[in-house]
This record gives structure tokens, C-alpha cells and sequence, in this order.
């Protein structure tokens, strides 16, 4: 029955889907409201369908429905609840569905918030995202259906008597549920962690909330409204957007410290890459859109910025999922890369043509002239280019590359952290100078006298850290100019923030803890954003920190044996074996005492769990840690003797490493902040829905 | 196609395909499932011959008498360094340190093997490359190949900044040979001369 319901839903959201693209288009251009409206309830419906599609899949997770093939092969009986909710996006066919229901999500509060405030735009905004979700749901349902489930068939043979349909062959019945649940497969034991209940979900998010922007822009064009209706529409949901896949990666990356046991948190690998690729183009317009805004310039930069900001979205979905490159996260090859090569292929290639058809109109062209070099326009578009240079090192370095080489030379090359590191290091310093210099400088033009003297304090500022950090002991030349530019940047958020509160309080003449809280009140979009700087230059630190400062050492200590690393003593004092979880994993588990100067300092439990019941990689290291500020003592247990008397242990001292995760605190904090509605803008809109309702009267 | 639900459970390769082959035309021992055998404790016990014995003890004295030998004394560390370069021929975009798999383990035993025979890293890095190609390693060593990947994204990058540079030209050329009328900004904007930090400021924040 669960099936069922599931399998009617999906095709009614589809057919929904399919319907409003229609309606919207056909009511957009006859002019019908009703038409148009049926289109917006149909866009609408999509949701609710979908939300029971998944509540089904969800239901037969939880109630053990192996004869639903996606249930058999995410889940067995020993699944705990909490990875049975988990399973859901555990595997191709589920995650896509998942994907269908959040984008439904996003277009259904999209559509309620904007139509009436944009309502010229929405026939076009609801088609688009229309057909984005009737793509997907089409995926879902003709290619990968979760809901396909086994039958048996009595004319077969008792070999190949199973077989997987979606819909009830002649004669068929179903097979034993005891004989399914002994050979369910459960879960990729890579997915059974905490953060893989957020992680997905959160990058799932993000990259579908670019649908958002995406269709606003399009709308502007199809519809000819080339107003910054659109832009002032999609700013905010790109905020939210990039919020979301801002936690995703931060999620991933310390999803990755925790569970791939390698020491670090990124990898450079190309889902992460393919991930990582529209933050940056994200990001970009998110710069970008200001000077549109304030300018009425770069309007046919922030088209192109919104249209491959969601064209790197779809392709990192079709390259994770289409098997297209090797990654420890990919799933595996399916037949959904051609539709899905298809789909991106098409939707670029219609987007760019029509932002050309309306550039060749004069409809984009810019409403202002460029008032000087030394101005924060110009400056963004440096950032700009930047973000687009290291988008494009990365879209190179991790498919580009390999793939090109593949094709051409019949080589099968891999570029690593060497090429990553080499190629994007020169391009991050370029941003965090921008990112120093472009908050002080003013719209429209500045003198390089002023914009120096306002650099005054930031540098000294940042002057005065180096000095300190260089008598606390550190001698490395590139480290040391590394921290400089990033702190720099970090203090320019802090002094321009200060400024904002000391120049209230000298207008205002309240109190500066008062004052500092006004101007956020004011303007949370730029005081968020300075927020979001001191995240990125926290994130900066402890980046450079756990790069080029990390050691590591891997020793074989038999039970009371010591090794030394950094300052630290680690004891091994014995190995717990075959200890059995409630999952059924097999666990062996060192017990560790880390000691500073002869004192006990921690107590550490690396572990290596095995997956006896799963079939593909049925294995995972779990650190034991000590998390400091200044550093994380991080032991993994590489290997011990069959009776337990010796472990070999991976040791890495990963210094400052905790910044990371906490300038991503602080990222997410400023980008909440940022995405809040000012008091300005509040009041404004009031005003105008009070003269709306005035004029109405 | 989907597996058979019914069927006893097989171990198959964790990760990947099948290998591919090197350029020197060897394949790659497949990377054999980590749970076979509990590779995790994979050490192989086996009796040791007398005569082995001997040799070793000979080898040690060898060492111990010759300085330069005794250099040659290989830890894990050293090991790690060098698999640190290379990645994994079969396991997809995973350093051979890193791997957790048996064929890796052997992997790293066999850099251990050649770093004791006095090979230097360089060495030991070209020998995977030989023999399994390119993809091995992190950058890769034919010169068309690794100038195709490490200068092509500066190019763009230059591309990019060309671009950016003309745009500017071209935005300073059109306000210079067409001043643009003293147009107020849609919200007031005062002129950027302004020299009170609080007045950009609160221009900025009106905006």
C-alpha cells in the first residue's frame, strides 16, 4: 500500500508539474488570470504530493517494507530508527526523491512570499522552477523509483524467481518478508554518523535554493520586467541559499574529519569540489547583485553569474550522480547521466541565449558610468573575477583536466592536493586582500589618499598580531604572511564595525553597546555581512594553521609502550576486542591516555569498526581526539595484532584545526543575520503595503 | 541491474571497477574487499627458517658496521611521505596513506620494500607511475599533461583579469567622452567627495 501511495503522488506531482509550466506560459501570454492562477495552485500542489511521496518511502523505512527494493538495499533489521530516517537519503533513488520534495519546498514559500510583490514575474518564475522539479520528478519516477518492489513469479526458476517491478507482474506475489529482512543489505556504514542526519539535508538546500535565483532571473527575461525587481526577489533566497550550502560544507568537512579517517576535513575530492563550485559562484553574486542595486551596473554579469550558479549546481548533481567521476562519495553509476547531461546542456544553452537576445535588445545595458578605479564597484569586480578564476581552476583541476585528458590523450590523470593547493593558494590571497581593501573604499570612486589613511588601523592592528605571533615561535615566512593577510582582512570587519557604532553615537549621542546594536538593527545586511568576513578570516587562520603546521606520526606500541609527538606523551594501555554495537558492528577499540608534562590529560578511545553484514566498504576508522583551541591530538587506530598485544597508531597534531569550525559559526551566524530584514526595510515595506491599502480605500 | 534479494550476500570490491591498466601494461592487484580475512589484522604469521634467521643477523651486523647502510633503515613515516604522493590505482581519489584497504596496505609495504632497497622517493613515485600511469600520482609527469593542467587555469585566470581590466577601460572611456549629467542617485546620494566618514556612511546605509 505504501508503495502505492507513493508511486500515485510522484506521478500526480509530475503531472501537476508538467501542467503549471503550460498553464503559467500559456496565461502569461493570453493574459488569463484564471489560467495563470490554476498554473500557480498546480506549482503549489507539487509540495503536499511530494511531502507524501517521501512520507511513504519513510513509512516503509521505519516498518521494515523490504520488499520495497530502495528499503532492502539502505536498510536490515538491525537498522536502528535514527538510520532508518537517515536511509532516506541514503542511496540514489531516495535522495533524489528527497531533492524533488525540498525544491517543491523552496518554489511553493517562493511563490506564497512573492506573488503579490512580483507578480508580473511569477508565470515565468513558477514555469521555471517547474521545469526543474518535472525533470527531477520525471528522473525519480521513470528512471530511479524508489518504490520498485520484488516480486516472485512461479513460471521461473527458483534462481531467478525475484524480480523488481514497479507494478504487479501476471501472476506474481510477494516474496517472503523473512527471506528479504535475513538478506537486506543495510546501510553504507559510511552514512551511519550523526552528521549524515544534517549534512545532506543542508546541501540538498543549497543547491536546490539556486533554483530560486535561477528562475527569477529567467522570468526577467522572458518576461521583459528588466527592473532590479528581480535582483531585490532573488538576493535574499540566494542568501538562503548559500547559507544552506555554506552548513552543508561545513557539515561534510567535518563529517569527513570524523568518519574517513584521514586526518583532515577536505580532501579536495570532486564531490566536495562539485559542491564547493557554486558557493563560489554563489558567493560571487551575492557581491555582484550589490552593484546592480546601488549602481544600476553589471547587469548582464549578475544573468550570467545566476545562470552558472545554478548550472554549476546541476552539473555537480549530474557529475555525483551519473558516475561520471570516482569519488568516495559518489553513487554509483546510473542511468540517469545522459537525461541528466541533456538537461544541463539544454538549460544553460536557453539561459545564455536569452540573456544575449536581451543584450542585443539594449534592454541589460548599464544605468551608470564607471566613476574611478579606486572605487568599491571596481574592487567587487576584481573580487568577482576572482571567484569566477578559482571556480574555474576547481571546475578544471577535478573534471576539466581528467577529463579532457581522458578523451583526447587516452590518459587517465588524477590532479591532487599539489595542483589544488598550488593553483587556488594565489587566488585566495588575492581574495582575502580584496576582502580587506573593498569594505573600506566608497561607491562610487575614492582617493587613494583616504582609502590608505582608513587602512591606517587595520594594518597596524594587523602589524602588532604578527609581531606577537612571530616571538610566540612561529618562523615560517609564508605562514606568517598568510595569517597577515587574512587578519587584515578579519580587522577591517572589526574597525568598520566599530566606526559604524562610534559615528551612531556621536550622531545619536547613546550609549556604544547601544549604538553597536542600532547599526545592526539598521542595516543587517552589511553589518551581517562584516560577521560573515570574521567567520571567513577565522576559517582562514585555522586553515593555514592545519595546513602547513600539521605533524603526523604512525607507531606500533605494544600495552604501556609510549610515543612523543609535539609536546605530547600517548600510552597505549590495552585493546578492547569484538565489541558488538547495537547495529551489529564489530568494534576494537584502543584505550589511550594522552599526558602533557607528565599530568593525564585526556583519556582517548580510537576505534576501527567493521560491518560484518555490509557488502561494499564495511569499514571505518573513528578518531579518538582532544580538541583544544590550539590544536587537536588526533589518533587513529591504522591496524593491531590478531591477539590485541600490539596497535599501530596514526597520530596527527592538527594545530588551530578548531577554527575552522568555529569561524564557520560564526560564518552562519552573520549570514543569519545578514538574511534577516532590516528595520529599513521593514518599515518601507509597511508603508508601502499601508499606502497599497490606502489607495485601495 | 539489481541484485538478487534472495541471494547469499557476496563481499564484492568495496569501491570500484575493475583496474585499469598502466602504462607499462601491468594491472593492479584488484583492491580486495578489507573484510576478507579481516585484512584490518592482515599480518600473515609464518614460521621463520633458521637459515633466514641467520641471514638477518648477518644483514644487521652488515648494517651496523657500515654507517652509510644503517641510513637506509626505513620507518612508517618515511613510508607515509611517499604514499602520501601517490594515490590509490583502483580506490577513487584516495591517497595510498590514507587507504584503508588491503591492497593498499601491500601497496605500502611494497614502498616500504623499495625505500629499504635504497631507491629515493622519486624513485619509488616514477616506478607506480610506470606501471600504473598517470593517475597515480597528484600532478602528472608528462610534460603536455602537466602543462595542459597546472598553466591552464592561470591562463583563464589571466583571461579573466584581461577581461576585467578592458571592462574598467571601457566603463572609464564612456564616462570621460560622455559625462554623465549630474544625475542624483535613485535615493539621494550626495557626492562621493564627501569627506565625514559618518556621511558615506550613512549614505551607505540609506542605500
Amino acid at each position: 500500500m505504501l508503495a502505492e501511495i507513493g508511486i500515485v503522488t510522484l506521478g500526480l506531482a509530475f503531472l501537476a508539474a508538467i501542467y503549471a509550466i503550460i498553464a503559467s506560459v500559456y496565461g502569461a501570454r493570453i493574459r488569463s488570470e484564471r489560467i495563470i492562477l490554476t498554473g500557480r495552485n498546480a506549482s503549489l500542489i507539487t509540495f503536499p504530493l511530494l511531502l507524501l511521496s517521501c512520507t511513504a518511502l519513510m513509512a516503509a523505512l521505519l516498518t521494515h517494507q523490504y520488499q520495497i527494493a530502495y528499503v532492502w538495499q539502505v536498510s536490515d533489521p538491525s537498522t536502528p530508527t535514527f538510520y532508518r530516517f537517515t536511509a532516506l537519503w541514503g542511496s540514489q533513488q531516495g535522495s533524489l526523491l528527497f531533492w524533488c520534495l525540498l525544491m517543491s519546498l523552496f518554489t511553493f514559500f517562493a511563490t506564497l512570499i512573492n506573488w503579490r510583490r512580483n507578480r508580473p514575474l511569477m508565470p515565468y518564475f513558477i514555469a521555471y522552477c517547474m521545469a526543474t522539479l518535472a525533470f527531477f520528478v520525471g528522473l525519480v519516477l521513470f528512471v530511479e523509483n524508489p518504490f520498485v518492489r520484488y516480486w516472485l513469479t512461479p513460471d521461473l526458476t527458483a534462481n531467478s524467481s525475484v524480480l523488481a517491478y514497479l507494478f504487479i507482474p501476471p501472476n506474481a506475489q510477494a516474496p517472503e518478508a523473512l527471506g528479504l529482512a535475513q538478506t537486506a543489505r543495510g546501510l553504507n556504514p559510511l552514512l551511519r554518523h550523526f552528521g549524515m542526519i544534517i549534512h545532506p539535508p543542508m546541501l540538498y538546500l543549497g543547491f536546490v535554493g539556486f533554483v530560486i535565483p535561477f528562475a527569477f532571473a529567467m522570468s526577467a527575461l522572458a518576461s521583459g520586467d528588466l527592473s532590479t525587481n528581480w535582483i531585490k526577489a532573488a538576493r535574499r533566497w540566494s542568501l538562503i541559499a548559500w547559507l544552506f550550502l555554506s552548513l552543508g560544507l561545513l557539515l561534510g568537512g567535518r563529517w569527513a574529519y570524523d568518519v574517513l579517517g584521514w586526518g583532515g576535513y577536505w580532501g579536495w575530492d570532486p564531490v566536495e569540489n562539485a559542491a564547493f563550485i557554486p558557493w563560489l559562484m554563489g558567493t560571487a553574486f551575492l557581491h555582484s547583485v550589490m552593484i546592480q542595486e546601488k549602481r544600476g551596473m553589471l547587469k548582464v554579469w549578475n544573468m550570467f553569474l545566476v545562470i552558472f550558479t545554478f548550472s554549476a549546481v546541476i552539473f555537480g548533481t549530474f557529475a555525483t550522480r551519473s558516475g561520471l567521476v570516482e569519488s568516495v562519495h559518489s553513487f554509483a553509476q546510473s542511468g540517469i547521466g545522459i537525461p541528466m547531461f541533456l538537461f544541463w546542456g539544454s538549460i544553460t544553452i536557453i539561459s545564455v541565449a536569452l540573456v544575449l537576445w536581451r543584450w542585443n535588445t539594449g534592454r541589460l545595458s548599464d544605468e551608470r558610468g564607471f566613476a574611478g578605479m579606486i572605487s568599491r564597484e571596481s574592487l567587487f569586480v576584481l573580487n568577482n573575477v576572482v571567484f569566477v578564476a578559482l571556480a574555474l581552476a576547481i571546475f578544471w583541476g577535478s573534471f576539466g583536466a581528467p577529463i579532457l585528458s581522458e578523451l583526447v590523450m587516452n590518459t587517465d590523470i588524477t590532479l591532487g592536493k599539489s595542483y589544488f593547493n598550488g593553483v587556488t593558494a594565489p587566488l585566495f590571497v588575492a581574495l582575502y586582500i580584496l576582502m580587506g581593501i573593498a569594505p573600506l573604499s566608497a561607491w562610487g570612486a575614492t582617493s587613494a589618499r583616504r582609502l590608505g589613511k582608513s587602512m591606517l588601523v587595520p594594518i597596524a592592528l594587523t602589524l602588532i598580531t604578527l609581531v606577537i605571533t612571530f616571538v610566540s615561535g612561529t618562523r615560517d615566512g609564508g605562514a606568517l604572511f598568510g595569517y597577515g593577510v587574512v587578519i587584515f582582512a578579519g580587522y577591517v570587519a572589526i574597525y568598520e564595525t566599530y566606526r559604524g557604532a562610534v559615528a551612531r553615537r556621536k550622531n545619536t549621542g547613546e550609549a556604544f553597546p547601544l549604538a553597536m546594536i542600532a547599526i545592526f538593527g539598521k542595516n543587517r545586511r552589511r553589518y551581517g555581512g562584516f560577521i560573515v568576513h570574521l567567520g571567513i578570516t577565522v576559517i582562514g587562520i585555522g586553515v593555514i594553521g592545519s595546513t602547513l603546521f600539521q605533524v603526523e606520526t604512525q607507531r606500533t606500541l605494544a600495552a604501556g609502550e609510549t610515543l612523543e609527538l609535539g609536546g605530547y606523551t600517548l600510552r597505549f594501555d590495552g585493546l578492547d576486542m569484538n565489541q558488538i554495537a547495537e547495529d551489529s558492528r564489530v568494534m576494537d577499540i584502543a584505550n589511550l591516555t594522552l599526558l602533557r608534562n607528565g599530568a593525564e590529560i585526556a583519556r582517548l578511545r580510537p576505534r576501527h569498526d567493521f560491518f560484518p553484514q555490509a557488502t561494499g566498504m564495511n569499514q571505518m576508522n573513528i578518531a579518538g581526539s582532544h580538541s583544544t583551541i590550539e590544536n587537536d591530538f588526533y589518533v587513529l587506530l591504522a591496524s593491531s595484532a590478531n591477539d590485541g598485544s600490539t596497535v599501530t597508531l596514526k597520530v596527527y597534531i592538527n594545530p588551530l584545526i578548531n577554527l575552522v569550525w568555529w569561524g564557520g559559526i560564526i560564518l552562519i551566524l552573520g549570514t543569519l543575520i545578514s538574511v534577516a530584514p532590516s528595520e529599513s526595510v521593514r518599515v518601507k515595506e509597511r508603508e508601502s503595503v499601508g499606502s497599497r491599502m490606502g489607495a485601495a480605500a | 541491474m539489481k541484485p538478487h534479494p534472495l541471494a547469499p550476500k557476496s563481499q564484492p570490491h568495496p569501491l570500484a571497477p575493475s583496474p585499469k591498466i598502466g602504462e607499462g601494461g601491468q594491472t593492479p592487484p584488484p583492491c580486495p574487499s578489507p573484510n576478507s580475512g579481516r585484512g584490518f589484522r592482515g599480518e600473515v604469521r609464518k614460521r621463520t627458517p633458521r637459515w633466514a634467521s641467520l641471514l638477518a643477523i648477518v644483514c644487521v651486523c652488515l648494517i651496523a658496521a657500515y654507517p652509510t647502510l644503517a641510513q637506509i633503515a626505513v620507518t612508517a613515516d618515511d613510508v607515509n611521505r611517499v604514499a602520501k604522493q601517490l594515490y590509490c590505482p583502483v580506490c577513487p581519489n584516495e591517497t595510498l596513506d590514507a587507504c584503508q584497504t588491503q591492497a593498499c596496505v601491500q601497496w605500502r609495504e611494497e614502498i616500504h620494500t623499495q625505500l629499504t632497497e635504497g631507491q629515493t622517493a622519486q624513485q619509488v613515485i616514477d616506478s607506480f607511475a610506470r606501471r600504473y600511469g598517470e593517475r597515480v600520482l597528484a600532478t602528472p609527469q608528462d610534460p603536455a599533461l602537466r602543462a595542459l593542467s597546472v598553466y591552464t587555469p592561470f591562463i583563464l585566470a589571466g583571461i579573466a583579469l584581461v577581461i576585467a581590466v578592458l571592462t574598467f577601460t571601457r566603463w572609464q572611456r564612456a564616462n570621460t567622452s560622455e559625462p554623465h549629467p549630474p544625475t542624483p542617485s535613485p535615493k539621494g546620494e550626495t557626492d562621493t567627495r564627501n569627506d565625514s566618514y559618518r556621511s558615506i556612511l550613512e549614505r551607505d546605509l540609506r542605500e
